[in-house]
Parts: structure tokens; C-alpha cells; sequence
């Protein structure tokens, strides 16, 4: 430490540098979203209005001790209309299975438009209603489709944030399986 | 003289501690439902377009903010509570200002260290020419200027 001001020098310097660096890099550029924090957290609870449910609500805790495949959609958004055959086979295997459960949550859609996509498409399991995005702002979502997998104890295991298929939904069933 | 000296860096740190507390300090906090929902929302990053906050969005992801915000403003939440909602869904990159923890505090850490290391190194500097005598042109050197002169 003969010339602490030289080394002092060189420490502003080159925090400097590195700062200049990190700051151009960025420049031109926006922060990237991959999903919230929510793998390996509690999954947030619903309570929510079945479509054409005459009242009836589904609720995330009366699902505990299953494996729950949560997909949040809209009628009008192509790539959740392009990933409906998918979703359709992948119910259509698993819909006898006592330890499993799928909740299709509506956002920004009205209830005429989705009542007619489900009767068009044969959806077979449960839809609900989010009208006011509570759901889907717990879960962090910042569109649609965005699919969650929640295992029996009630734990996001997993989750995809583009359409996904029907090895995707296996995959994630089997991470909330194991899980 | 070291007094004089003292005192003189205890009211400079005084004035320098006073003006950043008054600089910051917000006396025009928001007051109505309306104005809180605008100020928490413009503090929040609208997820679904580009750098613009939730206040001055209109997707439906951003109503859907602004409504969870309301809901939440006549709950009795503060403002705080409620951002720490939004951050536990969607994590630090809903805000649009970094905060203080994690990552963030290199954002707001880094100017004040930089300014620290300066500081320090400027007081340093100061004291080492207090300390140093000036030059004293030797007779080597004087014998130098005055053969440079006598070769004009």
C-alpha cells in the first residue's frame, strides 16, 4: 500500500468502468419476464365461479390431495385456441383419474364468448370464471395461455407460459406428481 | 485551529444532511382512493407492454392492476403491503423503481460507494500535501536553471 490514493484511483475507476459497461449493455433494451417466483411456493388460492355452475365455485382447497393442473385462457387468444386439442386429449386421459384435477380460469373474456367456445369445443372439465383477474394476478400471469401444475400438498411444481402440448402437460402433471 | 476545523465539517455534514432530507421528504402524499391507486400504479411495471407503468397503461392486464390496487386501497392495505403483494407474485421486476434489497441495491449502493471512495480519496490527497513540505530548489538545481539561462 505505498500509493493508497493510486489504488483508490483505480478501485472509483474501475467501478465506474463496470457500471458504464452493465448500463450499456442494457441500453435499448427491456427487462425480460420469465414468470414470477412462484415454483416451489404455496400455489395462491382461488375461489372461483363455475361457468354455468348455477352458483356452484371451485376453490383451490377443496382440490388438496390431488394434482391439479391450473390453465389460465381466453376464447379470443389464438395461440390458447391452438392449444385446445391438446388440452382436450390430455383431459380425455386423465379425466377418470380420482387423484388428478384440471381448472381451465377465464381472464378478460365475457361469459357469452367462453360459454360458446366450450360448448364449440367439447371442454369436458372444469372452467371458471376470473372476472376481476384476482386469480390470475396471485399467480403472476401476464397473459394467456399460462399453465401451472400444483402438487397434492398444494405446491406449484411447475409452469408454462406459452401454449403447451400434450407432452408438456404430462411433464408438468408428473413434476406435481412428484412434487 | 483543529476546533475551527471540526466545527466547520460538523455544520457542512449538518447543511449536506439537512438538504437531502428536505430534497426527499414528500409532503404531497396522495390523499384519495383515486390517487393512490395512480401513484402505487405508476410505481408497478404494466407486464404486458413495453416500459410503461400499470397508471399509464389500458391492456387489460394493467385494469386488472389498477383494480386489484383499488380493492386493496379500501381493504386498509398501505401502500407498502400492497406493492409487497404484487412483488410476491411477479417478483422485483414489477417495479419499476428497484428497491433497496437483492440486486436493487446496486442500482442505488454503487453512486454512493463511488461517491465514498472519492470522497475519502480526495481527503487523503488533501492531508498528504498538508503533510508534504513544498520543494526546495537545491543548489544542483538552481545550478541547472542558471546554466539553462546563460545558453540563451
Amino acid at each position: 500500500m505505498k500509493h493508497p490514493l493510486r489504488w483508490i484511483a483505480i478501485g472509483v475507476g474501475s467501478l465506474v468502468a463496470v457500471v458504464g459497461i452493465v448500463l450499456s449493455t442494457q441500453v435499448g433494451t427491456s427487462p425480460q419476464y420469465s414468470g414470477g417466483p412462484i415454483i416451489d411456493r404455496k400455489a395462491p388460492e382461488f375461489d372461483l365461479p363455475v361457468l354455468d355452475g348455477d352458483g356452484t365455485r371451485v376453490d383451490l382447497s377443496s382440490l388438496a390431495g390431488k394434482s391439479v393442473i391450473v390453465n389460465f385462457w381466453n376464447s379470443w387468444c389464438i395461440p390458447c385456441q391452438e392449444e385446445t386439442p391438446a388440452l382436450k386429449a390430455f383431459w380425455a386421459r386423465h379425466a377418470n383419474d380420482p387423484d388428478f384435477a384440471m381448472v381451465g380460469i377465464v381472464r378478460d373474456d365475457t361469459t357469452g364468448a367462453v360459454r360458446q367456445y366450450v360448448q364449440d369445443n367439447g371442454l369436458g372439465y372444469t372452467i371458471a370464471l376470473d372476472p376481476e383477474g384476482t386469480a390470475a394476478l396471485a399467480y403472476g400471469t401476464t397473459g394467456q395461455p399460462e399453465t401451472f401444475a400444483i402438487s397434492p400438498s398444494g405446491v406449484v411444481t411447475g409452469k408454462q407460459l406459452s401454449r403447451v402440448s400434450v407432452n408438456d402437460l404430462e411433464a408438468l402433471l408428473g413434476s406435481a406428481q412428484v412434487g | 485551529m483543529k476546533l475551527r476545523a471540526a466545527v466547520s465539517w460538523i455544520v457542512l455534514a449538518v447543511v449536506v444532511v439537512g438538504a437531502l432530507f428536505f430534497a426527499t421528504r414528500d409532503d404531497s402524499g396522495p390523499t384519495t382512493v383515486n390517487d393512490r391507486v395512480r401513484s402505487i400504479g405508476s410505481e408497478l411495471r404494466c407486464v404486458d407492454c413495453q416500459s410503461q407503468s400499470v397508471a399509464s397503461s389500458s391492456t387489460s392486464s394493467a385494469r386488472a392492476f389498477r383494480a386489484d390496487i383499488r380493492r386493496r386501497v379500501e381493504a386498509g392495505q398501505s401502500d407498502g403491503e400492497i406493492k409487497r403483494a404484487f412483488v410476491d407474485s411477479y417478483g422485483e421486476f414489477i417495479l419499476l423503481k428497484p428497491s433497496g434489497s437483492g440486486l436493487g441495491w446496486i442500482v442505488w449502493g454503487l453512486p454512493v460507494l463511488a461517491l465514498v471512495l472519492g470522497a475519502g480519496g480526495l481527503v487523503l490527497a488533501l492531508r498528504r500535501w498538508r503533510r508534504e513540505p513544498r520543494l526546495i530548489a537545491t543548489e544542483a538545481d538552481e545550478a541547472l536553471v542558471a546554466e539553462a539561462r546563460s545558453d540563451r
